[in-house]
């Protein structure tokens, strides 16, 4: 004992301190914090990408035998493909909004979901080819495990497209039994092609381009004035009235956005919440939010605008973004200008000139 | 007996041995890494007295096990410590003109000590801030922690947090501030979930809450420096009326879940482990500079706000590269940033009780070698001043 003094000292000093690690409960009082709500986790869950995506504005033609489920959380469709002896497998349609994530990423999800391991970047992007999805093209991935990972019997495979369509990406996944999946494989394509994004608040398109002083050509929008150097797009893209385009001599770029919703339009705060999303800023709530309006004057009436800067998640650069909503006739109008910081302060009096400028087919 | 032990402690065979003996951890401990990572090959190797592990060798094609059992770092630092200060101060050994060694040596004992310090006391936290927001806590890279809150208080919440080495050992736990006792029924010590697929017969994680969803399964332990070990657990609560049922706790999920317990609201959430500070720190700008048209960052740099109720501070400051903030006992260093979300900054928040003994060592090393020389110079001069007057 004595020769092992010193050593035994040392060793019981360092076992003492060793014994500093994580291992008691604890107790404490901590200041209430604020939990977002869940994201729902889904095929494409894709780690915390930011918000999710549009509304269900597509239609699609079901081949023969297929047959749809009604759609849970993030989908907007959910479809049954049946095989032999009972089996199924399923096509989810998940639309995700300001999606940052690459083929690799999107690729290695699903791998693991098939407990495959990871796969290098260029692996990933030779893997991916092209296929045709309604009127464009989107990535096709096609994986499968390597196990029985159905009922401990069928190996499970994922035939996936993703489209990317102003600034949402949507996946379209069949995921199930290999053979399944397999024997669905052209009428899964035919049903890609067969996908539509129409928009029924779109106006119509017409083979003029508008005038910078024309109005919009249906007698159910209203009419406004365009300034001359904002571009209107033609196909302004799902739930859009309208949308233009704003660039400058310096190639900076904004975009003006018009839409309408019934009612309230969900209320401020959803909204200007959602907006903050695209944003990527922190929600705000009800007593926060009458601090972020200025209150202007449009056609007389005092309407609160929403001035909001920060990384726009569909550009990831840095951006302002104003809206307006305005109450119209049992609707709401929603007017946004959204881009570059700069050239948004500089468009901000154009724009409230265009908003003063518009009139509203049933406001009298 | 005591003598031989002393001389043996003192001797310059013994040094040489700890010093071969290091280099040698220190090599299998580096390839240790890329078997078994970065953590815990330091855990087994280097924060260890004696190492029981074992390495893949492969050799001519064919796969080897060598089992590794060798002193650890902590033995032979600690040997290593002995013998600097008995082959120094031994009774009878010390000479005033030997002032500039026993500096010296005192300085390489207080590296030794300084880094044991640094090792045992040093915690290691980040704080993850988005622009515009402020936090009063920082979160554990390693450790993670079952907090389990009662949320009755309007103002605050009243955190029991158990450690996740607890719920990995432990069949139950009971606390006097939790009415209830909570049961582990499975603890995966890294996992994944996944939405239950279509035909799936797999049992759902667990029969109440969000796992009921969900499946849970083991994958293994992380072993990449970039990778961590997500753990997860099922756990059932029982006593003052609280439901049946399992529960699943995941540090997967982002959010806490709720249940009732004799009237009162409880939300529980397996989460990193937090540290509490009396102060917060507002992110006000990141800036994220890279090597034009490549991916290298450049240039990270956080401007935010310190702001301390306690003391009524308020004020900037910008952290950046090698240029942290000191404040509180704790250092905040520009650790890292989101490649998803240019607007977060993560902050490295290390709490160094030692971080001032490797400056205060190499001051002692370099005065005791300073001095040794004037010493030596001094002597060597008045040797041959007098061989010359003789």
């Amino acid at each position: 004992m004595k020769r092992l003094g010193p050593w035994g000292l040392m060793m019981i000093g360092v076992g003492l301190l060793t014994g500093c690690k994580p291992t008691e409960v604890h107790v404490y009082q901590a200041p209430k914090e604020k939990h977002h709500p869940p994201m729902p986790m889904d095929d494409a869950h894709a780690h915390g990408h930011a918000g999710m995506g549009a509304q269900r504005s597509l239609s699609f033609k079901l081949p023969e035998g297929w047959r749809e489920k009604p759609a849970e959380r993030m989908r907007v469709a959910q479809i049954a493909v049946p095989g032999k002896d009972g089996l199924e497998a399923e096509i989810s349609i998940v639309p995700l909004a300001g999606m940052t994530a690459g083929r690799e990423d999107i690729m290695n999800i699903w791998r693991e979901q098939l407990r495959l391991p990871p796969m290098e970047k260029a692996a990933a992007e030779a893997a991916v080819t092209r296929v045709d999805v309604g009127n464009g093209k989107g990535d096709l991935y096609d994986l499968a495990s390597t196990e029985p990972l159905i009922k401990e019997q069928y190996k499970m495979r994922i035939l996936a497209a993703v489209y990317e369509l102003d600034g949402t990406t949507w996946f379209v996944k069949m995921s199930g039994p290999d053979e399944v999946v397999q024997n669905a494989r052209e009428p899964f394509f035919n049903f890609l092609k067969s996908l539509n994004w129409s928009s029924p608040s779109a106006p119509a398109e017409t083979a003029d381009a508008p005038s910078a002083t024309s109005a919009a050509s249906t007698a159910s929008t209203p009419q406004w004035q365009i300034p001359p150097h904002w571009q209107e797009q033609k196909s302004p893209g799902p739930m859009l009235t309208a949308k233009f385009n704003i660039k400058d001599d310096q190639g900076k770029q904004a975009e003006v956005t018009v839409s309408s919703l019934a009612g309230d339009g969900g209320g401020a705060l959803p909204n200007v919440n959602r907006w903050r999303g695209q944003l990527l800023l922190q929600p705000v709530t009800a007593e926060e939010l009458p601090k972020l309006a200025t209150q202007v004057e449009i056609n007389g009436r005092s309407i609160s605008l929403y001035d909001m800067e920060g990384t726009w998640a569909k550009t990831g650069d840095p951006a302002r973004m104003l809206v307006l909503s305005v109450p119209v006739a049992g609707q709401t109008w929603f007017y946004k200008l959204t881009g570059d910081s700069q050239l948004v302060a500089r468009e901000k009096e154009t724009f409230l000139t265009f908003v003063r400028s518009v009139k509203y087919p049933h406001a009298h | 007996m005591l003598t031989k032990l002393l001389d043996w402690l003192s001797s310059m065979r013994l040094t040489v041995w700890c010093l071969c003996a290091a280099m040698v951890l220190v090599f299998v401990g580096t390839l240790a890494q890329v078997e078994h990572g970065l953590y815990r090959a330091q855990k087994e190797y280097f924060q260890s007295f004696i190492v029981f592990s074992s390495l893949t060798v492969h050799f001519f094609g064919k796969k080897f096990i060598l089992p590794v059992i060798f002193p650890g770092g902590y033995l032979i630092g600690g040997v290593l410590v002995l013998n600097l200060i008995f082959s120094q101060f031994r009774a009878g050994n010390i000479v005033p003109r030997k002032i500039g060694l026993y500096l010296v040596h005192g300085g390489l004992i207080l590296l030794l000590v300084g880094q044991l310090i640094t090792d045992m006391f040093q915690r290691e936290t980040h704080m993850r801030l988005v622009e515009g927001q402020s936090s009063n806590y920082s979160e554990s890279a390693f450790y993670h922690e079952l907090a389990v809150m009662d949320t009755s208080h309007p103002d605050y919440d009243t955190v029991v947090a158990i450690p996740e080495q607890l719920l990995a050992t432990r069949s139950h736990i009971s606390h006097p501030s939790l009415p209830f006792t909570i049961h582990i029924r499975k603890f995966l010590p890294n996992s994944r979930l996944e939405n239950r697929q279509p035909g799936e017969s797999s049992e759902p994680a667990a029969t109440q809450g969000i796992g009921r969803n969900l499946t849970m399964r083991e994958v293994p332990l992380a072993t990449r420096s970039d990778e961590k070990n997500l753990p997860s657990a099922i756990i059932e609560f029982s006593g003052n009326g609280a439901p049946s049922g399992t529960w699943l706790a995941s540090t997967l999920l982002g959010q806490p879940e709720s249940l009732t317990i004799g009237g009162k609201e409880w939300k529980f959430m397996f989460r990193p482990v937090r540290v509490y500070k009396p102060f917060s720190i507002e992110l006000i700008k990141f800036t994220h500079e890279k090597y034009p048209g490549t991916e290298i960052p450049k240039n990270f740099a956080s401007r935010v706000r310190v702001i301390n109720h306690q003391t009524g501070e308020n004020r900037e400051v910008l952290i950046y590269m090698n240029n942290p903030l000191r404040y509180g006992g704790q250092t905040f260093y520009q650790g890292s940033y989101d490649p998803n979300d240019p607007r977060v900054s993560i902050l490295q928040v290390v709490r160094n009780p030692g971080w001032l003994t490797p400056y205060i060592a190499c001051l002692l090393v370099g005065l005791g070698l300073t001095l040794h020389f004037i010493l030596t110079l001094v002597g060597f001069t008045r040797a041959q001043a007098k061989g010359a007057n003789s």
